[in-house]
């Protein structure tokens, strides 16, 4: 079979974003059918269709392209330049090819490892993240199947990068939008791209988001990439957690101060408003506002017609079905997107979300350029308030504590903590660090417990009452806080050595050996 | 053997004995008689003195001792023992029994041929001899003659002996000299007589000295023979015998044994020439026709006068001095030598490196030299802490005994390490850190502790806290005051500190007096908790203020800290440039010595990454600085390729050497951007006032700089368009003006070119030099169209023509002068013409100031110069405001006090243009705008407490003087010509021209 299809890019940019910009007409040939196929993540017919194409055509421009295409969505990058370049500027690789090099020195020097359905590459330094990620990824595609019946047909790529501007070579974005935004992670192109948390200034829930990504991933299997933006994000925010907890609306405390902020000043963002990305929000706080509202949507979803209701809502998308009028037929009644949109509103209203006093939501952000480059861990003292006063007594606490002056550092974190308020976090950290430098466990369990519940995306509040309850001798509670620690920023040395300790308290069972294993590795190695 | 011959035989032994005896005799005599004379001849010599005879004398009055005692004592008894018959008679006489058979036998013994006398029966005569041989056969001849007689001849010998040397050792003046001197050949010296009278009059000596003295010869009438000269010098004595004389000599040395120097007799005249090495003596001798010789007694002396080395006197602006990177050092020096200098050399010592000599003067036999110099050592030495020895050395002009040196003391000139200093003084800056934490932790922990205790406890706990705070203050003053002492210390950071110390000291005070009050009421028992509760809020205070403290004293050592490491990346990109540099040279020269300079530089860079390495990491360890400044680059890159660096070199491999640096440079540039960044985020964050107050100081300078360009600019235009027309007006007249004014010049020059007369005195040359060096400037001014400078200079020469006259007027006054100096004087007065109708030339074609200008032109010019103050009176202004600020602006109190000078310098400006001198004022006004520049520029870089720059000299305090500006020299030489009274004159002179040197 011989067919040439002239195609507009333009056309071609709404299956595949990295073409949107050009306007020129250009021939690819045969390979537009299989590069559509990959671009509706249809996967295996598009194999199919290229092996195909292999053989019909072997080693012509267009069949290079579209080889070229497959090895990039991959994660082939150097296989996809060679395959770019050989197909020749005949070829629309203007856009493509600086793509697939962008990947390529994206991932340069990382190391790789895999598992039944993941190859996640990773730099060197962040070792600690791959036996973790891979956990969640296996546990998150688990739960996907049942939930939504996602199943992989081909190892997906999951590249861990080290900055943002990595992230923006191998996405559409600037790194300024994804600075601005705090976008840390992509799913696109058949494969998961995500900043290591090293790169953010608190680190930030990396597990939840490589589960979020893949909720990405699946729904646009799921839908052949035809769900509009603000359904995806919404179903990823809601289903995001689902490698580690049961099903259901489960917003965190700042996506709840944002909502019920928003509610009371009728200042929502609209899911046009979402489109073609969140990332694209003039504020981080703004996408934050966004991801409670889809979340809710969905969980109005859920809240009606359970799972069944969101496959529902999947298949018709991928049958060509609007989102809107998907979600509003999924949902039941007049089966009007109006009547879904009133019944939302109401749910959201009927959730009570509270305005937090003095709440400072803790949005992603990213390291400064040397920080990153310095590539040391996160530490809580980048998040040190603004206000000159907390300042003051944060750094004359810090300056105290280094000098073992325990007693007069914590008068001074008290100082600071009466002066920024007692919704922010990092007094409690403080505090707490103090309290059990003194021996004080339960005024430690005590400091931190409201920045737990305020702020649980902050690792060390975590940390810190996984301390306190192994000091307590409460090693079985204490895992839980120190693996939320740990989904937050992982390269905290403390963090496995308390987790090793705390394991070895516990009843020794091979899974228990196993964790406890991996967790005095990673202190070994994180504290070399 | 037959009877006869057994008595002939016995008689042979008889003559033997005999001849022995007579031997002993005769020697024991002759000696005895021989040492007798030699005592006679020693004690004559000894009274008559030395001769040379005496040698011979006493040889042949010996030798005719020796033969006659031989001759008489044994060879006349031997010879008349010569026959038989002789012996038989002197047998007999020994032994008269046998006394004539032996005669007989002797007698009858005629042998088998012939008869015997008186027919004689030979068989009777043969039993006679039996019977003689018989009866002298018992006879032994040593019985016969015993040697009695010759022991008394030994005896006396001996006895002789002993006496000459029992006398030689009791009489040595005497005997034993008088021996000396008859076996000692006497020199002429000894030889001849002394004399206490004269042997010479009218002596003359004739000093010829050593070329490289540049002295006259020098003749010295009536002398009285004493010589003394410099080495080398050839001396010529001339004299007058006082005696008859066949010959003459000069005996050298004490007793003649320095040799002897003839002395050429001619017309009754002695003459005698020598050259002068050594301090020695000498005496005349004189040989007469008949007689003895005779010489002086007194001897004359030559000393050798001393050519002392050069005297050296260094002057630098200390004789230990840092600096904190390398600069020139201005250097004065003096010198001074009796004979005159030749080179003048400043010789350094880098370290323990090799003596490197910088040439500084030749002399040319000048006796004193003074001067100043750049000292700049080869800065590639000059790494920090190397430490530089340098004098100055001056060389006299002696050929004859070698060049003799003079040095100057020693100095030293020590580049800091300015990184030891900082690191010692962060050292001690965080022990004070640590010591005021750790009494804030006290004070806080006190304040909640033991507020239960007792009242007494609480005092004497609150009184310990404040004497260990006391202490820690002492230590923060000494901080201050090391602070202050160092040239180098930004006045932010002595600001700062002091300011600390005066506030946490106000606090200290304020507690000590409550204390003071609490301990009475505590001595008289009246202490109650109200009371003790008193200290609470002063405490609370206090506390406020040491949290203060211990945070600005943070942020101060991370500030220095970040600087620090920002400056040391700066240098690293400044060490990669020098080596990108050396390495195209030498790729372009294959130089060796190019190639070993690369090789230390590597090495050097290598050190420095590692330094900046270890510091990062020092900074980490110690959390310097908090954590948002944590974010340092690693070097670990930058150090892996500049290791490869060397192996590329030795492998010669110049293309991958070339990528290598370059690649080595990026990474470098990369470091350094990151370690600014870094320095300058924490400078806005941790020290935002003070960033600000620069940053506005920085913009106002910019503006002042942008509004002094812009008049600049305007000032050159109006200057250019004045100067335009000046030449349009010139052009015509141009050729001619100038071929009169070289010959005026020419004509200035010969008249003045050769030496005046001595009678004119020194300061007739000093001013004659001047006015050359005004015709010198003339030379060029006029061809370069410089009309304005040259005007000044033609009347700048007039001056000093007119100065000139003045002086030969004052010479000539009221004494008679010689025709020399007369007609020197009209020579200078014609000059002086010459010079009067150039300098009238000159002021004919170059108009004035304001008269180049057009009454347009003017108006602009006062204008500008308006403008010009405007500038002047804000850049006052700015200096003002910056001098209050001093502590509050890094760098303020440097750039206050170059923006005073800026303004002085705009004000000239200002005068020269509303004077119409634009050329000059719009110089001037460019030049007020380069500073502006300048300074803008230095304040916005790192570190900002430092404000000269490496090439900036560092001057001898009170140096400036001695380059008093041209004008200022000229018209205090013009008040000098004002009368001083005559004698006071000369001292009036040098005290202007020290003044103007």
């Amino acid at each position: 079979m011989n067919r040439t299809l002239s195609l507009a890019v333009a056309a071609l940019a709404l299956a595949a974003p990295v073409r949107s910009g050009a306007e020129e007409v250009v021939d690819v040939g045969d390979a537009e059918a299989v590069v559509r196929l990959y671009d509706e993540w249809r996967f295996q017919d598009a194999d199919r269709m290229l092996r195909e194409l292999g053989q019909t055509h072997p080693g012509e421009a267009h069949t290079l392209y579209a080889e070229g295409y497959e090895r990039f969505l991959s994660g082939d990058y150097p296989a996809a330049v060679a395959k770019l370049k050989a197909a020749g500027a005949g070829m629309p690789v203007k856009e493509l090819l600086p793509l697939a090099e962008g990947a390529q020195k994206s991932i340069e020097g990382h190391q790789e490892r895999r598992s039944a359905h993941f190859l996640i590459r990773f730099p060197p330094e962040d070792a600690v993240l791959a036996d973790y990620a891979l956990d969640t990824l296996e546990a998150a595609s688990s739960a996907l199947q049942t939930d939504l019946g996602f199943v992989p047909t081909r190892p997906i790529p999951v590249d861990i990068l080290r900055s943002p501007s990595d992230l923006a070579l191998v996405t559409a974005l600037t790194t300024d939008d994804v600075e601005r935004t705090g976008t840390i992670a992509v799913s696109k192109w058949g494969r998961i791209m995500l900043s290591t948390p090293r790169a953010m200034r608190l680190g930030y829930a990396w597990l939840d988001s490589l589960s979020h990504e893949l909720v990405h991933y699946a729904v646009a299997s799921a839908t052949h990439d035809r769900a509009p933006v603000w359904l995806h994000e919404g179903l990823a925010k809601f289903l995001e957690h689902r490698w580690r907890d049961p099903p259901g609306l489960a917003l965190t405390p700042s996506l709840q101060h944002l909502l019920a902020k928003g509610l009371a000043t009728h200042k929502l963002i609209s899911f046009d408003a979402m489109h073609p990305s969140m990332a694209k929000l003039p504020r981080a706080e703004d996408a934050s506002l966004a991801f409670a509202e889809v979340t809710t949507a969905i969980g109005l979803l859920y809240a009606s017609g359970g799972m069944p209701a969101l496959r529902n809502v999947l298949s018709m998308i991928a049958l060509g079905a609007d989102a809107r009028m998907a979600v509003a037929r999924a949902y039941g009644g007049s089966g009007s997107w109006a009547d879904f949109e009133k019944a939302w509103r109401a749910f959201m209203t009927a959730q009570h979300y509270k305005v937090i006093p003095g709440f400072e939501a803790v949005s992603p952000k990213y390291r400064k350029g040397s920080a990153i480059a310095a590539r040391r861990a996160p530490v809580e003292d980048e998040a040190a308030p603004e206000r000159a006063g907390a300042e003051r007594f944060l750094r004359l606490g810090n300056m105290l504590l280094q000098r073992g002056r325990v007693r007069a550092a914590s008068a001074e974190y008290e100082k600071g903590s009466k002066d920024a308020g007692p919704a922010y976090w990092l007094f409690s950290v403080k505090l707490g660090r103090s309290y059990l430098a003194m021996g004080l466990a339960d005024r430690a369990l005590q400091a931190v417990a409201p920045a737990q519940a305020l702020y649980p995306e902050v690792p060390w509040p975590h940390l810190i009452a996984g301390q306190a309850l192994l000091a307590k001798g409460d090693a079985a509670g204490a895992v839980a806080p120190l693996l939320a620690s740990l989904a937050a920023n992982p390269f905290d040395p403390s963090v496995h050595c308390n987790l090793a300790e705390a394991y070895k308290k516990l009843p020794a069972d091979a899974a228990i050996t196993g964790k406890r294993q991996r967790a005095e590795r990673d202190c070994r190695a994180l504290s070399r | 053997m037959t009877d006869i011959e057994r008595v002939r035989l016995f008689l042979r032994q008889v003559r033997r004995r005999a001849l022995l005896a007579f031997g002993l005799r005769a020697a024991g005599f002759t000696a005895a008689v021989m040492l007798s004379t030699l005592l006679l001849l020693g004690l004559t010599a000894t009274w008559i003195g030395p001769s040379a005879s005496w040698w011979t004398v006493t040889i042949l009055i010996l030798l005719a001792l020796l033969l006659s005692g031989l001759a008489v004592v044994w060879g006349l008894p031997a010879w008349r023992l010569r026959s038989m018959r002789a012996v038989a008679a002197f047998a007999g006489r020994r032994h008269p029994a046998l006394a004539s058979d032996l005669l007989s036998a002797i007698e009858l013994d005629v042998g088998n041929d012939n008869e015997l006398p008186n027919a004689g029966s030979l068989s009777m005569t043969r039993a006679f001899f039996g019977t003689v041989a018989d009866a002298a056969a018992p006879l032994d001849p040593a019985r016969l003659l015993p040697l009695r007689n010759e022991v008394w001849a030994g005896l006396a010998a001996a006895l002789a002996t002993l006496v000459l040397m029992l006398a030689a050792a009791l009489s040595p003046g005497t005997v034993g000299r008088g021996l000396h001197l008859l076996v000692h050949r006497p020199t002429r010296f000894e030889a001849a007589t002394a004399s206490r009278d004269p042997l010479v009059a009218d002596l003359r000596i004739t000093y010829q000295y050593p070329a490289y003295t540049a002295l006259a010869p020098r003749v010295v009438e009536g002398s009285t023979g004493d010589i003394v000269a410099l080495r080398g010098t050839r001396v010529q004595l001339e004299m007058r015998p006082l005696r008859s004389t066949r010959e003459a000599l000069l005996l050298l040395g004490e007793s003649g044994e320095g040799g002897e120097i003839p002395a050429a007799l001619a017309a009754g005249k002695l003459s005698a020439g020598l050259i002068i090495n050594e301090d020695n003596s000498y005496r005349v001798w004189l040989s007469p026709l008949f007689g003895r010789p005779v010489r002086e007694a007194r001897l004359h002396r030559i000393v050798v006068e001393a050519d002392r080395p050069p005297e050296v006197d260094i002057m630098a602006p200390a004789d230990r001095l840092e600096l904190a990177a390398p600069r020139p050092v201005e250097v004065g020096y003096s010198a001074r030598d009796d004979y005159g200098l030749s080179r003048i050399e400043l010789v350094y010592k880098v370290n323990n490196g090799p003596e490197q000599r910088t040439p500084l003067k030749d002399a040319q036999g000048a006796h004193a030299v003074r001067g100043t110099t750049l000292f700049e050592p080869t800065t590639a030495m000059l790494t920090p802490g190397a430490r530089v020895a340098y004098h100055i050395e001056a060389f006299d002009r002696d050929d004859v005994s070698g060049s003799k040196m003079g040095a100057s003391r020693t100095l030293t000139l020590v580049i800091q390490n300015p990184r030891e200093a900082l690191d010692e003084h962060l050292a001690a800056e965080h022990v004070v850190l640590d010591k005021l934490v750790g009494t804030l932790a006290d004070r806080i922990e006190f304040g909640e502790a033991v507020s239960e205790s007792p009242l007494l406890e609480r005092l004497w706990r609150w009184r310990d806290l404040h004497e260990a705070e006391e202490s820690h203050l002492v230590l923060l003053g000494r901080l201050v005051d090391e602070q202050r002492r160092r040239a180098s210390s930004s006045r932010t950071l002595v600001a700062a500190l002091g300011g600390i110390a005066d506030r946490l000291g106000r606090q200290m005070r304020e507690e000590s007096d409550l204390l003071k009050g609490l301990r009475k009421q505590a001595d008289q028992g009246a202490l109650t908790p109200a009371r003790l509760n008193r200290l609470r809020p002063a405490g609370a205070r206090h506390v406020a203020e040491l949290e203060s403290a211990v945070l600005l004293l943070d942020d101060l050592i991370g500030r220095q800290r970040l600087d620090d490491l920002a400056d040391l990346g700066k240098e690293l990109t400044d060490a990669h440039k020098r080596l990108q540099d050396l390495l195209a040279r030498y790729q372009a020269a294959g130089d060796e010595s190019l190639r070993r300079q690369i090789e230390r530089e590597i090495r050097e860079l290598r050190a420095r990454i590692a330094e900046l390495a270890r510091k990062i990491a020092e900074v980490k360890a110690r959390n310097e600085v908090a954590t948002d400044w944590m974010n340092m680059p690693d070097p670990k890159k930058a150090m892996e390729q500049a290791a490869r660096l060397d192996s590329l070199l030795e492998k010669g491999d110049a293309r991958s050497l070339s990528e290598a640096l370059a690649e080595l440079g990026r990474t470098l540039a990369a470091l350094q951007q990151a370690l600014d960044r870094n320095a300058d985020d924490f400078a806005r964050e941790r020290f935002p006032q003070e960033s600000r107050a620069l940053a506005e100081a920085m913009k106002k300078i910019g503006d002042l700089e942008g509004d002094q360009r812009s008049l600049a600019s305007d000032s050159r235009a109006l200057a250019d368009g004045a100067e335009s027309a000046q030449a349009r007006r010139m052009e015509a007249q141009l050729d001619a003006f100038l071929a009169k004014a070289r010959q005026s010049l020419d004509g200035v020059q010969r008249r003045i070119g050769g030496a005046p007369p001595r009678e004119a005195g020194s300061a007739l040359g000093a001013d004659l030099e001047r006015v050359r060096d005004n015709v010198r400037q003339l030379r060029r001014q006029l061809p370069a169209k410089e009309w304005a400078e040259a005007r000044k200079e033609s009347e700048r020469l007039v001056a000093g023509l007119r100065r000139a006259q003045g002086t030969l007027a004052e010479r000539s006054a009221g004494r008679p002068t010689s025709s020399s100096l007369d007609s020197y004087a009209q020579q200078v007065s014609e000059a002086g013409a010459l010079a009067q109708d150039l300098a009238a030339d000159l002021a004919r074609l170059v108009p004035r100031g304001e008269e180049a200008l057009t009454p347009g032109q003017r108006e602009q010019a006062r204008g500008m110069g308006d403008r010009q103050d405007s500038i002047g009176d804000r850049t006052e202004r700015l200096a003002q405001e910056l001098d209050k600020r001093q502590g509050q602006v890094p760098g303020g109190d440097v750039a206050s006090s170059e923006l005073g000078g800026i303004a002085g310098q705009m004000r000239q400006a200002s005068k020269d243009l509303r004077q119409g001198s634009a050329v000059e004022g719009s110089g001037r006004a460019q030049e007020a705008a380069d500073r502006l520049a300048k300074l803008r520029e230095s304040m916005g870089q790192r570190p900002l407490g430092s404000a000269r720059s490496a090439h900036e000299p560092v001057r001898i305090p009170g140096a400036d003087e001695y380059h008093a500006p041209r004008e200022w020299r000229e018209e205090l030489m013009e008040a000098m010509r004002e009368q001083a009274p005559e004698k006071f004159r000369d001292e009036v002179r040098r005290y202007y021209e020290e003044l103007v040197r």
